[in-house]
């Protein structure tokens, strides 16, 4: 008999947990995209971005750029960026320019290099690749989509960042077997879905990095934007900061600026 | 015979050991066992870097270049098929899981593979940087095939990721230990790399994985240092124990030794444990000099009570004959030895100061037993007594006959043989090659020596060329200067393969433009250089970055030469061939190789120097010693020559025969002087006591034959053999030692009964005729 009432209790206690467990799927699911559908409508934004590298004895290297984003309407299709870089000098000038894609096509880019006057399209598999030497990697600075990974709801705890907010502790584990990472880790606080903080697990499994979302303001009364992200690199001892400065939206940006063509123009 | 002040320090000795056995038997078991408590503290290094210290300018020089590039902790798979091509689909998609399987190990900074080469070209108006083989899992023919093109064309690729007849591949694989605790960290990272390897063997059987690189070179120090105690240990016990069971035919005694033995091994172990320092390759055998050392006391007393056996049944009478007799000759042994030792501290690498500490210890502890506890236990237990004479002492006398009726020719003999070894130390080369240190037995030394025969060179001079300025590293004219260093050394014949940025940029001024090969150059300018330096970390893959090729603030690039096959003194003359470069050609960018392989190539050209200081300091106290002992200026000087001389023969016979001799070269005479000083001294003490009496000359010489001629062949085997069996040891440093000591002490037996006896009564009878005259 004793038996028995034990053997139905651990059936009982594993099927609840199935139970338990699809709806934590769901949830985590939901969470990320009502933050991610939070965003939407923003049409354009340009700001200015300083990276400020840091190494293990503290040697810091700073890159500058200004940042152009244009929204994407078209669900199949990703928002368009370009990148101009002002900082360091002997750089200044290059562009970047972005047309993302949704998993698994890869993203289109074209590079300006102002030596040369040439705009080049370039290869930009290495989503994985550090992104100007920094401990950012492409991959950490795109927009989630959510059919690239599976979510985790797996609690609701103090922020890290900041215990006196409530968030979600949600797992996302990427889909892409090239993914730089096993597993992340994110912080959304609950009153206003915005991230507080990533945390990633390199391939290995073992916590590799973590970034921190700090200084949220609000524009246009409904974008939360974060001045300031703080990626610390705990296996290395390096960091990278970037501070966002002089956010502008809707500032009439036409999709043709986006154009691989008016890249050098732009540049300038 | 009188020595010392405290002449009759050994008779209150003796009685107050045979009063007070009971005492001396108890506190010798617990001072070994307060010592030996200290041992369980005691763990293996796993750096190769032991044998230098801290302030060591070559060892500082290299950490600073670790600073700004990287530290090479890594470990290579290498790749070999067995169809003898790597460019097949199946071996290529082979080495791409390796490298997807790589990134998974523990502390792994990056991994470079074939596979994941960053291939950049141009495509249309695009430009493409991406892996070698963009997916690993669908490789086709053609794919195969271009891999093969691109790699036979990239001066990046031949004789770095495949050999010249793309038969092998690697998989380099770099890590960031943590560097907390690397006795834990390397023995976890190869239990997984085992793992992984096992799991590629069984996944691909038809290629052949073998390992090299700094990590498992690093485990190999930790392995191979227990494989020594292991291994070592009782082949030294069951040696010792056979070799006195021999020469004293007595069990008991065996057994007495063997306590002694230990206990002389377990408290310097402790010691070792309790003064905090890790134990590594070469104090290792500490405890096991330090046996053989013990035993030599220890035969002493033995033979004594074997002696005086025969005369008396009183046990007490044994002992004391055995400490009043042979306890100053034992006392003067043991301290002279500890001299020795002692003036290892003179060396520059940690180890072997470390190593001159321990056998000290164990040293004056086995005086202390052999004085106290050895006696106590002999007077205590049912020692059975013998009435049959030893047969040695009869060839003794024989043998002084001989010496006596040949003394001339024996003198030219003698003279001319030292003559002839002492010249074959000119042909000996300090040969300090780090990867070669452990025995071909093992695993790692079999794969070393396989790549450096079918690959590339591992040994690598390394190079940090320092443009001056923030960001020079864009200046076309300081890219062209590297550019021409690394044609140079690309020309040299001993080095395989050449790493350096410069190559990179090339190929992307190629590649931007439309890849015409005429571009495969230095840019122009310093924007264009710098642009594309730009472009390219911006279109890496994972986990890759230039860290480890230009430095923070972008002022200096490595340039990395890997030399295959070479010696020491060859490599040494390859750096001084790129100095030469330097100073002709760029004379502003002029700068000093550094690297592993330098900092081991300069270890013995800086020991040499500091342990000749500490061999001439060991010299001098323990010539005090001998004065002390003989009281006689001019026998006291004589005995430089049988003390000296051993040694040199010892290292003539290496020259002439082995040729190159690692670090242990520098510590030998210091280690040696001690041991070999007990023969002579204990022979001229006994012949110039006999002259004392009014003996003639030879009629010393066949008194002193008679009175130690046993003991000290018997002291002399015990070495001999003790060496030997440390000459096993699968790491050259100590088999060196162990060799040239074991040389050493038979040499020295060799001149103190074939030459000294002959110099003593040629310069004895030309006094006397002299005198008559």
């Amino acid at each position: 008999m004793k038996i028995f009432i034990i053997t139905l209790t651990s059936i009982l206690t594993l099927f609840c947990s199935q139970i338990f467990a699809q709806s934590a799927e769901e949830k985590g699911l939901e969470i990320i995209e009502k933050s991610i559908a939070l965003d939407n409508g923003f049409v354009d934004s340009t700001v200015v971005g300083k990276m400020i590298l840091k190494d293990k004895s503290g040697n810091e290297s700073v890159r500058s750029f200004k940042n152009f984003i244009f929204e994407e309407l078209d669900e199949t299709l990703g928002d368009k960026s370009i990148i101009v870089f002002t900082e360091p000098r002997d750089v200044k000038g290059t562009s970047l320019l972005t047309h993302a894609n949704i998993e698994p096509k890869d993203d289109d880019q074209w590079l300006y290099l102002p030596a040369l006057k040439r705009v080049k399209r370039i290869s930009s598999s290495n989503r994985t690749g550090k992104f100007v030497s920094s401990e950012f990697s492409y991959e950490d600075l795109s927009t989630d989509e959510p059919e690239d990974y599976n979510f985790l709801w797996l609690e609701d705890i103090n922020c890290p960042a900041d215990p006196s907010l409530q968030c979600h502790v949600i797992e996302a584990t990427p889909k892409n077997k090239k993914s730089g990472y096993s597993k992340r880790v994110i912080y959304i606080d609950v009153s206003e879905l915005r991230y507080q903080t990533v945390k990633f697990h390199n391939r290995r499994g073992d916590l590799e990095k973590e970034l921190n979302f700090k200084s949220y303001q609000k524009y246009l009364d409904k974008f939360w934007r974060a001045d300031l992200l703080e990626m610390k690199n705990l296996q290395t001892g390096k960091s990278t900061n970037i501070t966002w400065e002089n956010y502008e939206f809707q500032t009439n940006l036409s999709i043709n600026d986006f154009n691989p063509e008016k890249l050098a123009k732009m540049a300038r | 015979m009188y020595l010392f002040k405290m002449s009759n320090f050994f008779p209150k000795l003796a009685e107050l050991v045979i009063k007070r056995r009971i005492f001396f038997i108890l506190i010798g078991f617990v001072i070994a066992f307060v010592l030996m408590t200290g041992a369980p503290n005691i763990k293996f290094d796993t750096d190769a870097r032991v044998f230098f210290d801290e302030n060591n300018p070559d060892r500082i020089a290299l950490e600073n270049f670790e600073g700004e590039y990287s530290k090479d902790d890594n470990l290579a798979f290498v790749i070999s098929p067995k169809n003898g091509d790597i460019f097949t689909p199946k071996n290529l998609n082979a080495i791409g899981i390796l490298t997807e399987k790589a990134w998974l190990l523990p502390y792994v900074r990056t991994v470079y593979s074939l596979t994941n080469y960053q291939n950049s070209y141009a495509d249309g108006d695009s430009l493409i940087v991406e892996d070698l083989i963009t997916d690993i899992e669908n490789i086709s023919e053609e794919d195969a095939n271009y891999a093969e093109e691109v790699a036979n064309s990239r001066i990046e690729l031949k004789n770095a990721f495949i050999n010249s007849d793309n038969s092998i591949s690697q998989v380099n694989i770099l890590f960031r230990l943590p560097g907390k605790d690397a006795i834990i960290e390397i023995p976890y990272v190869m239990n997984e790399v085992e793992i992984l390897k096992k799991e590629f063997e069984s996944q691909f059987p038809e290629i052949e994985l073998r390992m090299v690189g700094f990590v498992p070179l690093n485990n190999q120090y930790s392995v191979s240092g227990q494989d020594d105690t292991a291994k070592l240990t009782p082949m030294m016990i069951l040696v010792t124990l056979i070799a006195v069971a021999i020469i004293l035919r007595t069990i008991f005694g065996v057994g007495l030794i063997f306590i002694i033995i230990v206990l002389c091994a377990g408290s310097s172990v402790g010691a070792l444990g309790w003064s905090g320092t890790n134990i590594n390759n070469a104090t290792v055998v500490a405890p096991l000099m330090v046996m053989t050392l013990a035993v030599a006391s220890a035969v002493h007393i033995l033979s004594s009570v074997r002696q005086t056996m025969t005369i008396t049944p009183d046990r007490n009478e044994w002992v004391r004959r055995a400490i009043v007799d042979h306890g100053p000759a034992i006392t003067v042994a043991c301290l002279t030895t500890a001299i020795g030792f002692l003036s290892l501290n003179f060396s520059v690498s940690p180890p072997f100061r470390q190593l001159g500490n321990i056998v000290f210890v164990g040293v004056i502890a086995a005086l202390f037993y052999t004085l106290t506890m050895l006696p106590a236990l002999i007077s205590l237990l049912p020692l059975k007594k013998q009435n049959q004479k030893a047969t040695m002492d009869k060839s003794m006398s024989f043998l002084a006959e001989f010496v006596i009726r040949r003394k001339n020719s024996l003198l030219a003999f003698t003279a001319a043989l030292i003559a002839i070894l002492v010249f074959g130390i000119s042909k000996i080369s300090l040969e300090d090659d780090f990867l070669r240190y452990f025995g071909p037995e093992y695993e790692l030394r079999q794969s070393i020596d396989y790549y450096e025969d079918n690959f590339a060179g591992l040994n690598a001079l390394e190079y940090s060329v320092n443009s001056g300025k923030e960001n020079g590293v864009n200046d076309p004219e300081y890219l062209m200067k590297v550019e021409s260093l690394v044609n140079f050394l690309r020309s040299q014949p001993n080095i395989s393969s050449v790493r350096s940025y410069t190559d990179v940029v090339k190929r992307l001024n190629q590649n931007f433009n439309e890849d015409d090969e005429s571009f495969y150059k230095v840019p122009n300018s310093e924007l264009e250089a710098a642009q594309y330096l730009f472009l390219y970390e911006l279109s890496l893959g994972y986990g890759l970055d230039l860290t480890d090729q230009i430095n923070v603030d972008k002022s200096a690039l490595r340039v990395t030469a890997n030399v295959s096959k070479t010696t020491t003194k060859g490599f040494l003359e390859l750096d001084k061939k790129v100095q030469s470069w330097f100073d002709e050609n760029a004379p502003e960018l002029s700068t000093k190789s550094t690297g592993t392989s330098q900092v081991f190539s300069k270890i013995s050209s800086r020991d040499v120097p500091a342990m000749l200081k500490g061999t001439g300091l060991a010299l001098i106290g323990i010539s005090f010693i001998i004065l002390l002992v003989i009281r006689n200026v001019k026998y006291g000087l004589m005995s430089l020559i049988p003390n000296l001389l051993p040694a040199a023969m010892a290292f003539g016979l290496w020259g002439y025969f082995t040729g190159s001799v690692t670090l242990a070269v520098s510590i030998v005479v210091a280690m040696t002087l001690g041991i070999v000083v007990d023969d002579s001294v204990h022979f001229m003490l006994k012949y110039a006591k006999a002259r004392k009496e009014g003996k003639s000359p030879e009629d010393s010489v066949r008194q002193a034959f008679e009175k130690v001629g046993m003991a000290l062949t018997t002291t002399t085997i015990g070495l001999f053999l003790g060496f030997c069996v440390l000459a096993q040891s699968g790491f050259a440093v100590n088999k060196d030692m162990a060799q040239l000591t074991a040389i050493t002490v038979v040499f020295a037996l060799v001149v103190d009964y074939l030459l000294l006896p002959p110099v003593l009564i040629w310069i004895d009878n030309f006094k006397l005729k002299r005198k008559t005259t």
